[in-house]
């Protein structure tokens, strides 16, 4: 599967105080490909976060269309907007774990409603466990990790599934250089089989990417294209 | 047996065991107030219903301007089977007394004709001076005499007295024989308080009424047991239907309290928005919810529904009954249709379940449009 | 007034149902106006955003719609007659209520059910593609379903609060007073049992062969969904009334007792239920049968849809007819089997 992702005169804005609207995206167009590492850089509240949001299909966009193998998947109504979320593998920059859930069981979460049997849930979560190097925490509240593991375990959960669209919002920021080495390769590892990779981080981990990767800087709304 | 759905819910409730817990006993309590206030009446309604079955098909009385009077027995059975479709027409002798604890229904009985609820528990009948009483009445005089007040002070000999489940309207029966009723009450000789006639057809109630009334050359009035049937019913589901509306808002508050307690953790929005990004669809949360609360739901309406059933068939009758009907004395034996049973389950199920259901799933759809991003937002705040 | 916990849960479904509809009356108004979807301006994406609230809005109010139209026959069956004087099923209650209320009732609570099985059925169709192609049009038809609503409720009080509770009615006069003798007992609307009979066999087979036609067809036959809407409005009248004229007899085992309600009663084993529920579905599979291409064929994919839609409608319908023919007339096969002769002689 040769996949990649348009975002076609995307706009995103709030509402602010004084009923306000602040515009974070505007008129955004860009596409990309399969295969290849995204970095998206830019200043705190340039709108990464939102930019990856949008195309996930969290948020809808104010105007313009997110456009995946020729259908604007961010105008589909719930039920099939909920079906192109099951595509995609998100990493929240907070994380977003459950905490009252195990670590195992927040790996377990996006193969749940797969209609998979519990054992084969288990089994496939424990290899994402290993991946990153936390089988030995399967069993710890989620509540009870450090911000790197939490990470560590967004990253497990995102990948799971082995989606075809991965979105990375910050998924290094907790972690030293070892482990942020290592979770980058796991996701340059998933660029292996094609799927739609798209990093959003600070410009200071660009000189320390593991292999080639297609650079864009996000600033005042507007989104360039930086390098390759 | 279970999928992985069900498997996933079941270990959302242990992970928060007394939230659980507080929502089943509640709900518990709940359902056994309500149901116990909608089966109450609902079980007085099919006594009545089971007795009114074994009682005559038309009661016909004498009346002047000033209210019932006695009827004269031989000309009132002749007037009454001369008209086509009548089967049997039996006086009666009955009225109000007083006895030592408040009004007593005074009967007097004898072999012929005895009413088909008394043929079975009467083992012989009551002499000149003796008195069969019901269940209900008690008698403080150790020698077992009963003194009544009508027409005449009287005391009698009590000699039986008529077993709980006999029926509900035997509960403050005094079975007399009948020249001492006749007596206590204060007929004439061959008077009867009215006449109880039964007719070939059940249908055929309403059709004689005029036949039956030209029959006679004084005013009468009959009713039919339809009609006894239909006032009682009128009155008891208006009573239901004034008691279920000042109940509502009581439940609703209750279920409010529920809810809000309930969902305060275990329906976090945020949670919801996590699962939802994770690829949950609106479809699979509800299906989720839906099971949570079936899991805590369902024991809570099993147990709740025999409560309230031991409220009011089991020993819990004693005070039921004297709150609702002032019986201080024992309470008669109470019957259930299928069909009463089924209004009622039916009635809690929309009263109680529903709203406690519906609290569960309203989160779930309001998922369904918001977007996922607000919905995390409470956990990034988090 | 009449007063019943049924009759309390009927209305607040009724009130949450309207107060759902009028929630999202705003919506489709805006939606029927300003729908622009080749548009991606902001004014779009929102109203697509609250036009799929309006669905939910609009499902729920459905629902709560079937719920208290099965309760109220439910109620008028089954229930309520035991608070009437005189009332043995449904034609006491709803003597009581008025015939005219009575009337007035049965046909709001169906034309809103009617209205609301199209909307709910468009919607559907819509909410299966992912450009959501039928919005402006379902927002069109969710416009008039409020005003039917507020009839509904309105005829529903007004019906319940003309009831005396202690007057009593002749239930069996209303079903006997229609016919003066027995000629005019064996006939409907002049003509004999022979020609409704006749009638009913022609019209059942046509339907039954129009329905097979439809759901094993794999093209599109317009043609053929006009006819089995004329025969489908043609044989539920007959069916109603063969069912109620003559059928009804050998579920009673009583000549001439031309009672609708009957049917309901446990006594008769309650087969109103699945004839009328039988009835019901034919109608509404039939409308949707019939409406659905004809509103959805704006674009092909949906077109496609529509047809799916309504080979399964002909499906339903052709289960509810053999359903029908197997309840309404097996007990006269069967009494004819045992005694020899048919009822009317």
């Amino acid at each position: 599967m040769n996949s990649k992702i348009t975002c076609r005169n995307l706009s995103v804005a709030f509402s602010g105080e004084n009923s306000r609207t602040r515009s974070v995206l505007d008129n955004i167009n860009v596409t990309f490909p399969a295969g290849k590492m995204n970095i998206i850089t830019g200043p705190i509240g340039a709108g990464k976060s939102t930019l990856l949001h949008t195309m996930a299909g969290l948020t809808r966009p104010t105007s313009g269309e997110v456009v995946v193998n020729d259908q604007a998947v961010s105008r589909w109504s719930g039920a099939h907007r909920d079906q192109w979320r099951r595509q995609a593998g998100i990493i929240f920059q907070h994380c977003h774990l459950l905490h009252e859930l195990t670590v195992l069981e927040n790996i377990m979460l996006p193969l749940i409603p797969l209609g998979h049997t519990v054992s084969h849930c288990r089994s496939q979560s424990i290899a994402a466990l290993k991946q990153v190097a936390l089988f030995h925490h399967a069993g710890r509240l989620a509540n009870s990790l450090s911000g790197g593991e939490r990470q560590k375990t967004a990253i497990a959960r995102a990948l799971v599934t082995q989606p075809h669209f991965i979105f990375a919002d910050e998924p290094t920021a907790h972690m030293d250089a070892e482990n942020s080495r290592q979770m980058m390769e796991l996701l340059y590892h998933c660029t292996g089989r094609n799927a739609v990779v798209i990093v959003a981080t600070h410009e200071s981990i660009l000189n320390r990417l593991p292999g080639p990767a297609l650079c864009y800087r996000l600033e005042n709304g507007a989104l360039n294209h930086l390098t390759d | 047996m279970f999928n992985t759905l069900q498997i996933w819910a079941f270990r959302d409730i242990l992970r928060r065991p007394f939230e659980s817990l507080l929502l089943a006993v509640t709900l518990t309590f709940a359902i056994a107030t309500v149901g116990t206030l909608l089966l109450f009446p609902r079980a007085v309604y099919d006594t009545l219903t089971v007795v009114l079955k074994a009682t005559p098909s038309i009661i016909l009385r004498q009346v002047d301007p000033t209210g019932w009077r006695p009827l004269p027995i031989r000309e009132s059975v002749q007037a009454a089977t001369s008209v086509i479709g009548v089967v049997s027409v039996r006086p009666r002798i009955w009225g109000m007394v007083n006895g030592p604890d408040g009004p007593l229904t005074v009967m007097g009985v004898q072999q012929e004709g005895l009413p088909e609820i008394l043929a079975d528990p009467l083992t012989r009948l009551p002499a000149k001076g003796q008195a069969i009483v019901g269940w209900g009445i008690a008698s403080h005089d150790p020698a077992g005499t009963l003194p009544l007040e009508g027409a005449i002070r009287q005391t009698y000999q009590v000699i039986h007295r008529l077993p709980e489940q006999t029926s509900m309207f035997t509960h403050d029966l005094v079975l007399l024989n009948p020249l001492d009723a006749q007596q206590l009450i204060g007929l004439p000789q061959g008077y009867a308080s009215d006449l109880a006639i039964d007719v070939f057809h059940e249908d055929e109630q309403d059709a004689i009424l005029s036949d039956l009334t030209a029959a006679f050359p004084w005013p009468v009035r009959c009713v039919t047991r339809r009609q006894s049937a239909g006032i009682y019913a009128g009155g008891f589901n208006r009573g239901r239907a004034l008691g279920a509306i000042t109940m509502i808002p009581a439940v609703l508050a209750m279920c409010l309290l529920v809810a809000v307690n309930t969902r305060k953790s275990m329906g976090r929005q945020s949670d919801l928005g996590i699962m939802k990004a994770m690829g949950w669809t609106t479809g699979d949360i509800i299906r989720l919810h839906l099971y949570r609360d079936l899991f805590v739901c369902l024991p809570s309406v099993a147990l709740g529904s025999c409560l309230c059933f031991f409220l009011v068939y089991g020993p819990g009758a004693d005070g039921l009954a004297g709150f609702f009907l002032g019986w201080d004395t024992l309470p008669p034996r109470l019957y259930l249709e299928t069909k009463g049973a089924v209004t009622v389950l039916l009635e809690v199920a929309g009263v109680m379940v529903a709203p406690v259901m519906a609290s569960a799933l309203l989160p779930a759809l309001k998922a369904a449009t918001a977007d996922v991003h607000e919905l995390i937002e409470g956990a990034g705040r988090r | 007034m009449f007063w019943h916990p049924l009759l309390l849960a009927i209305i607040s479904a009724q009130i949450v149902a309207l107060l759902l509809l009028l929630a999202g009356s705003l919506t489709s108004l805006n939606t029927a106006l300003h729908w622009q979807p080749l548009s991606a301006d902001s004014r779009q994406l929102s109203l697509e955003a609250r036009a799929e609230g309006v669905s939910i809005q609009g499902r729920a109010a459905f629902w709560l719609s079937v719920f208290s139209a099965v309760l109220l026959v439910f109620g008028i069956t089954n229930i309520f007659a035991e608070d009437i004087p005189g009332a043995m099923c449904g034609t006491g209650v709803c003597q009581a209520m008025s015939p005219r209320g009575s009337t007035q009732l049965l046909l709001y609570t169906g034309l809103l059910l009617l209205l609301m099985q199209l909307w709910h059925e468009m919607d559907k169709l819509n909410r299966m593609l992912v450009e959501m192609p039928l919005t402006d049009i379902t927002a069109r038809l969710f416009l008039v379903i409020p005003a039917v609503a507020v009839l509904t409720l309105k005829q529903t009080y007004a019906s319940f609060a003309g009831i005396r509770p202690h007057q009593p009615v002749d239930c069996c006069a209303v079903v006997y007073d229609q016919f003066t003798t027995l000629k005019h007992a064996k006939s409907i609307l002049g003509l004999g049992d022979a020609f409704w009979i006749s009638a009913f066999i022609v019209l059942s087979l046509a339907l039954f062969s129009l329905s097979v036609a439809l759901r094993t067809s794999m093209v599109d036959r317009p043609g053929i969904r006009g006819l089995h809407a004329i025969i489908s409005c043609l044989w539920l009248p007959v069916a109603s009334l063969t069912l109620v004229n003559i059928f009804s007899a050998y579920h009673y085992e009583v000549l001439h007792h031309h009672c609708p309600w009957c049917l309901f009663l446990p006594e008769h084993r309650l087969v109103g239920y699945p004839l009328y529920g039988a009835l019901y579905v034919i109608g509404m599979e039939g409308f949707t049968l019939f409406m659905l291409p004809r509103l959805a064929n704006q674009d092909i994919t949906v077109y496609k849809k529509a047809l799916d839609r309504c080979r399964r409608a002909a499906n339903r319908i052709t289960f509810a007819q053999l359903l029908f023919l197997i309840i309404a007339i097996l007990p006269a096969i069967v009494w004819r089997l045992h005694y020899g002769v048919w009822m009317s002689g």
